[in-house]
Parts: C-alpha cells; structure tokens; sequence
C-alpha cells in the first residue's frame, strides 16, 4: 500500500503544473474572475509549470524505471490534464484562489549590503 | 498554414473518421477491455475464483494433462502457472477435434469444471485485433487499415485543430450540443494524443509481418525465421520425430532453468512434440517486472533433458520491438499502469464517438432525412452504443445459460458469442429503422443490461461487491462489478440528460429566422 501513496503526489505535481499552465490563459483567468496576467509573469509561470513537469519526470523515473516512469508520467500527463480541464469546464472557482496567487505581486527584493552602504 | 491544405485535411479527417469510424471504436472498445481480459475471465468462470496457494505445485503434478496431449498426439503442450493475476493454472493443447484448454487448482491441482466460455482472453481479445473475421485474414487486414486510418485521423486532427494551444483546456459543458461534443472531441483528442499514437503506431508493429512484408523477405530467408528470433522460439526448428519416446521430469528440466535465472520463476512451460524423439520442453521467464515483453527461453530436450538454448541479448531492433509488444500488450504487472491504461483507453473510445456525433449534430438541420444521413446514424447507433449492449449480452449470457447448455447442436460457449452478435445486429436496426430517440433509448438499455449483469453475478454466485470487496483474491471480480456498476449510473445519467435535452428542444418556442443567438 505504501508503493501506491507516491502516485498520489506524483498525479498532483501534474495537476498543479497543469492548473498552472491553464491559469496562463485569458478564458480561463476570466472564468475564475481573476484578471489578466502581465506577460512578463505568464512567462515566469509557465516556467515554473514545465519545471513541475519535468520533476515529475524524473519523479516516476527514480522511483520506478525508465520504461515503467515513462509509461505512468506520459499516461498521468494526459489524465491529469484532461481533469483539469473538465474542472475548468465544470467548476472553474475552484481554481480561483491559486489564479488570485498567481497574480500576486512578488515580494520586494531585500537591499543588499553594497547598497545599504551607497544610500549611506 | 495554407487554406486549401487545412481544408483538404479537414477532407480527409471527416471522410476517413464517418467510414472507418466504427471499425476504430470495436478496436478501442475490445483493446480497454482485453486491459482486463484476466479479470474478466475470473468474472465469467466463476470455478476459477479460488484464493492463491500457499506453495507453488511441482511442475509433475500437471503430467497426467501431458499425457493426455500425448495420446492426443499434440503437436504441443503447455502450461500457463499461476501468478497474482490469475490464482488457477491452466494447461492448453490442440488435438484432432481442436483446442483443448483446462484450468487447474492451484491447491490440489485437479481439474476444475469448464464453465463453458470463450472469456474475455477467448473472444474480446482476439476481437481486437482479427475482429473474428478469419476468412482469408481479413479481420486482420481490416485492423491494420483501421489503424492506418487512425495515425492518418491523429495527424489531419492536429492540422485542422485551428486553435490547438489556445484551446487546450478548453471545455464548455454548458454550451449547445455541438459545441459541447465538438469539445469533448477535441479534448480528448489531443490530450490524449500520446495514447492515441504509441498504441496505434505499436499495434501496426506487432502485427508489422502481416502487414509490412517485404522487410521481413529482406532480412530473413522465410518470414518463420523472423517469428523465431522475434519470439526467442528458434528451438522450435526441428523435424517431426517419431513418436514413442519419454519426456523427461519437468522439476528436473526446471531446476537447471532455474539455476540460470539465479531463482526466477518461469511464466509458461511448453512441451513441443510431446512423447516424439524430437520434443523440446522450453521455460518462459516472467517478465512482469519490466515493460519489455524480453522472452527469456530456456529450452531442453524433452527425450534426454539436455540443454539445447538458452537464447543470447536480442539485437537492438528485436529488443525495440519488444518494447513495442510490451507497450501494448500489457503483459507487465502494475495496477496503477493498467487503470491509466483501461481509462485512456475509454477516452480513446470518447474521441471516435464524439467525432461521430458531432459530424450527425452538424448535419441534422439540413440533411436528417437524406440516405446516407440516415446510414451514418444507425451505423453509429450500432457501433458506438451497440456494442457496448453487445458486450453487455455477452456477460449476461454468461450468467443465464446453464452449465452444459447447447441448442441445436451449438455448445455454451458459442451460444454467447451468438448473443454477443444477434444484439449487436438488433442494435444496427434499432438505428436504421427507429433513429428516433435512439440514443436515449440505447443509453438506458445499457444502464438496465450493465446492473442487470452485476445483479446476475451475485444471484448465480453469491459473490455481491460486500463479500468480493472484503477478500483479496475476489477483488478482480469485486472491481468488475464496481465498474458495471458505475457504468450503469452513467449511461442513466446520460440517458436522464439526453431525454431532458430532447424535451426541452420540442418545447422551447421557436425562434424567428435570422434571429439566432
């Protein structure tokens, strides 16, 4: 029982890069009632979401093999995605919060120590 | 990308999909099945529901079944030995009057009662591939052009898909019918598109000898020389032998096998020319661990027991090719693989629907009562919602028809398949002759006949899900209800909305024309 729980996070690491990849675009951002993403951070995030991707890759590789990996993140990849898009269709609000996240502003950068000394 | 060239795919998407459309969704439909063909099997042969040994028995124990294929004068023998799919063993030949099959109990190893069944491994499998059209291999060369088609389908439907990346996600439940199917379409299209490809792509390489020849001639003197290096049996080439000589202790032959795989368990045994001076006794290695179908094959002497092949790595085509075969047959325990495997598959089936209803959806208005409307509708009626009601008559046969039941001469087992085919013949009318209505009236046909099945199972069985869901070894059982029966709320569902659909159609107020939203 214990070998299956590492599918249960495998299948959310795709979903969330899925989410996030759909989150990106205009309809979908509309239909959560959220505004739209500069391009700048849509860019940013779709990063993000294809890094997901792939450490979901490596993921089932590690934990499975390269043919058995393979095989499940190739087939969780289309179920995932296909989920996230009957959500979308269904219930988009549940996405809402995450869509609200994404557009947050990022945090301001701390002042380094060279700059403390110049505004000195 | 050139307008005439989109429109030319648009063609060719269109015409391929209305014509090879139903012939695509038998394959899909009976290839999600055969993911399970095991499962089902223990569904449909209630004898073989037997909880697992606790010890293996000795491989002498199946000897009397050996000689009975002797004295049948089998040309082979063999043995397929329990594992955590299926708890029973089974030994097959073939003699004068044809194939012979039995399963045995993995405990005392007796013989259990036939139930008098095909299965799922007997009949959806190989409809799958030969569509049990054997008259000059046409079934096979029927599929192999199906699944051209399909490649062909995969790649014109990326070409016409206008807005593939803009609408990837794109799913609007709430919209008009046409709109909704044609989402449906795409979605499960082109998320699904991986699926699509390498189950095709490597359907076509398994039966690639058919198909494809002239490589083969090529490369080999004779195309048995290429069945022998792709399926490691090159020990299979001998003469006939004469009849008469001994076959030698199968534990024994086992153990040097044994030895050579440091401690692995073989799948399969088979004795070829059992009791002839030439016989052969061959052990295939499980490969349930790995998704490459990598045949293994220790083979003896079945006269003297002595070493005669252990086969060395395959060259790189041959082992890609097994990867292929392992690909799509499946042959790998893993559960989680296998569910992806049977959903993926349901949603390969959901795309050649969805591309045969929106084709009738956004002909209706203007070509319903037309002739070839009319065929395109039934056509669809039957191969879409048919043969699920088909496949559900088959089970349900199985639970009615009484052990040893034969009418006119025709055994139990044929008897279903002719039900399998008489309702699937019933439904294509329904289609033809009463288009009215019919999706509503299939889709609840369905959900009566998919309950139905699992009631049936626990009143001739006494297995109901509470009992097969408490124990391991009936859970293949217990699934196959939970899934009959989850089928049954949908197909109602659907039903239910398709009904409610219709009602409100007839009863919303027509617009002007030119007043259309």
């Amino acid at each position: 029982m214990a070998a299956y729980l590492f599918y249960l996070p495998l299948g959310l690491c795709l979903f969330m890069a899925f989410a996030l990849l759909a989150l990106t675009q205009f309809t979908h951002r509309r239909a959560t009632g959220t505004a739209e993403l500069s391009t700048q951070r849509a860019r940013l995030i779709r990063l993000v979401a294809t890094a997901l991707l792939l450490f979901a890759l490596t993921g089932a590789i590690k934990h499975e093999n390269s043919g058995f990996g393979g095989l499940l993140w190739a087939g969780l990849l289309s179920l995932c995605a296909c989920t996230v898009a009957l959500l979308l269709g269904w219930c988009p609000q549940i996405f809402s919060p995450l869509a609200r996240l994404m557009a947050k502003p990022l945090p301001p950068e701390r002042p380094t120590g060279k700059t403390e000394t110049t505004l000195r | 990308m050139e307008p005439d060239f989109r429109r030319a795919m648009g063609w060719l998407h269109t015409w391929s999909g209305v014509v090879l459309g139903c012939i695509l969704f038998a394959i899909f439909w009976m290839g999600t099945l055969s993911v399970f063909d095991i499962e089902i099997d223990q569904w449909m042969k209630p004898a073989t529901r037997l909880p697992p040994a606790a010890q293996a028995l000795p491989l002498e124990s199946f000897r009397p079944s050996l000689n009975e294929a002797i004295a049948a004068r089998a040309p082979f023998w063999n043995v397929e030995l329990p594992n955590d799919r299926q708890s029973v063993a089974s030994v097959h030949y073939r003699s004068k009057s044809g194939a012979v099959s039995h399963d045995i109990d993995p405990v005392s190893g007796h013989v259990l009662p036939d139930t008098g069944t095909l299965g799922a491994s007997g009949f959806i499998f190989p409809f799958h591939y030969t569509l049990h059209i054997k008259l000059m291999n046409l079934g096979e060369w029927l599929v192999g052009l199906a699944s051209m088609a399909m490649l062909v389908l995969c790649v014109s439907g990326v070409i016409i898909h206008r807005k593939i990346f803009a609408e990837f996600f794109t799913f609007r439940p709430r919209k008009q019918s046409r709109r909704l199917l044609l989402d449906l379409h795409n979605l499960s299209g082109v998320l699904g598109l991986p699926f699509h490809i390498i189950l095709t792509f490597s359907g076509l390489t398994i039966l690639g000898a058919t198909f494809f020849p002239t490589g083969i001639k090529t490369l080999y003197p004779s195309p048995r020389g290429y069945f022998y290096e792709a399926n490691s049996l090159s020990f299979l080439n001998t003469k006939p032998g004469q009849p008469g000589a001994p076959v030698v202790s199968l534990d024994e032959t086992f153990k040097q096998a044994n030895a050579l795989w440091g401690g692995d368990r073989p799948e399969t045994v088979l004795v070829f020319n059992p009791g002839k001076t030439t016989g052969r006794i061959a052990f295939f290695r499980s490969t349930e661990q790995q998704v490459v179908m990598n045949r293994d094959v220790v083979a003896f002497s079945s006269t003297t027991g002595e070493l005669l092949s252990h086969p060395p790595a395959p060259r790189p085509i041959i082992r890609a090719q097994r990867f292929l075969s392992g690909l799509h047959f499946i042959h790998f325990h893993h559960w989680v693989l296998r569910w992806l495997y049977f959903v993926l598959g349901l949603g390969s089936c959901c795309m050649i629907a969805t591309g045969y209803l929106f084709w009738q959806e956004s002909r209706r208005a203007r070509q319903a009562g037309t002739f070839g409307f009319r065929l395109v509708e039934g056509l669809s009626a039957g191969s879409i919602t048919g043969i699920i009601i088909a496949t559900l008559a088959f089970f349900i046969s199985n639970r009615l028809l009484l052990p040893g039941a034969h009418i006119l001469g025709v055994e139990r087992a044929a008897l279903e398949v002719w039900c399998f085919y008489l309702v699937w013949l019933a439904t294509f009318l329904h289609g033809w002759f009463w288009p009215r209505g019919i999706w509503v009236s299939q889709s609840a046909a369905i959900s009566i006949l998919a309950a139905l099945a699992a009631v049936l199972n626990w009143l001739t069985t006494g297995d109901h899900p509470l009992h097969t869901l408490s124990h391991r070894y009936l859970w293949p059982v217990g699934g196959m209800d939970l899934v009959l029966l989850a089928g049954s709320a949908l197909a109602l569902l659907t039903a239910i909305r398709l009904a409610r659909r219709k009602q409100n159609a007839t009863t919303a107020p027509r617009q002007p024309a030119g007043k259309t939203t």
